[in-house]
């Protein structure tokens, strides 16, 4: 549904109707902003990226072919975009630690992180995922909150296939110790 | 296989609690004001209106005329006593004068006159040559 009436207003906007492209823009924008946040880390970067994005992507789109996803081929360039803005800034990723050993069954992560207030949820995963390297929260964001395919995530960054789902493997498993690190640390406290 | 959809259902949940990051105040009409900005375009005014060309080509044909017509020999003493002295017709241009032999048999011409010929002549080319390489950086400037 959402794909055709992409593919309905592309149409208007090809035809001259200029206006019609801010529907494709609010209806986007926010997970397009969300890829540069992700990768960019910084409001003001995302945002120029973001804007960048929206706007080579009207420049580009007589050359969309209509047979693949709109959604895919913007993020592809928001990725795009994003990653060029990072080389160009040269920020640095700060590596999510690996040094929990201690193990805890993910079912006990699981029962520890339902026992918190919705708002405690929150703010753990978003500092969890703010240690993430950037193109695995791309990958946290495309696969878990827009629930995109493998097959679509692999267009979108460039990585194969089988790479998105090993990385979405590590991520969830990368995850689960962090989880657990907090828990621990809120139980010792 | 059941287990690991399971924890990426949690994962999922988890996730989506976070929720998407919002887009900036006022983003959508940033964006459409960008499309629709026209490009500024760096109008090519040439530095020299046509009238300007005409007056300043009268202005040398008077002066050409003026030289080669009026005999100003304080002119040509002014010169020669600062130091300066007369060139020769025949080291500028040999075959030039006598191509021209008819036109300039009789006439008194010093090399000074000479000089600010060429070297108007010259200003006048080189300004042309410069506007057409540079014109535009010119104009931004």
């Amino acid at each position: 549904m959402e794909t055709r009436d992409d593919i309905h207003v592309i149409e208007k906007v090809l035809a001259g109707d200029t206006a019609a492209f801010a529907s494709l823009v609010n209806r986007h924008k926010d997970l397009v902003f969300t890829i540069a946040m992700n990768i960019c880390r910084n409001r003001e970067d995302a945002e120029e990226v973001a804007q960048d994005t929206f706007v080579k992507a009207f420049q580009k789109l007589g050359s969309f072919r209509k047979e693949s996803r709109f959604s895919t081929w913007l993020y592809r360039i928001a990725y795009n975009e994003a990653i060029s803005m990072v080389r160009k800034s040269r920020l640095t990723t700060v590596a999510l630690e690996e040094e929990i050993t201690e193990a805890m069954p993910e079912e006990d992560v699981e029962t520890e992180i339902a026992g918190m207030d919705t708002g405690e949820q929150k703010t753990v995963v978003r500092k969890i995922l703010a240690r993430l390297p950037e193109t695995d929260r791309v990958l946290v964001t495309l696969y878990y909150m827009d629930n995109q395919p493998v097959s679509e995530i692999s267009a979108i960054t460039g990585l194969g296939e089988s790479n998105v789902k090993v990385r979405l493997h590590r991520i969830r498993k990368k995850l689960y110790k962090e989880l657990e690190a907090f828990i621990s640390k809120k139980n010792f406290v | 296989m059941e287990d690991q959809n399971n924890n990426h259902d949690f994962i999922r949940e988890l996730v989506g609690k976070s929720g998407l990051e919002q887009a900036p105040d006022r983003f959508t009409e940033k964006v459409m004001a960008r499309l629709t900005e026209k490009p500024v375009l760096v109008e090519d005014t040439p530095l020299l209106s046509r009238g300007t060309w005409i007056a300043i080509f009268l202005s040398v044909a008077a002066l050409v005329v003026i030289i080669f017509t009026v005999d100003m020999p304080f002119i040509d003493r002014m010169f020669t006593t600062g130091g300066i002295q007369k060139m020769s017709m025949s080291i500028i241009s040999e075959g030039f004068l006598n191509s021209m032999a008819a036109f300039f048999q009789g006439l008194n011409i010093s090399g000074i006159t000479v000089a600010i010929i060429l070297a108007a002549a010259g200003l006048m080319v080189m300004e042309r040559l410069l506007k057409r390489r540079f014109g535009n950086v010119l104009l931004m400037i």
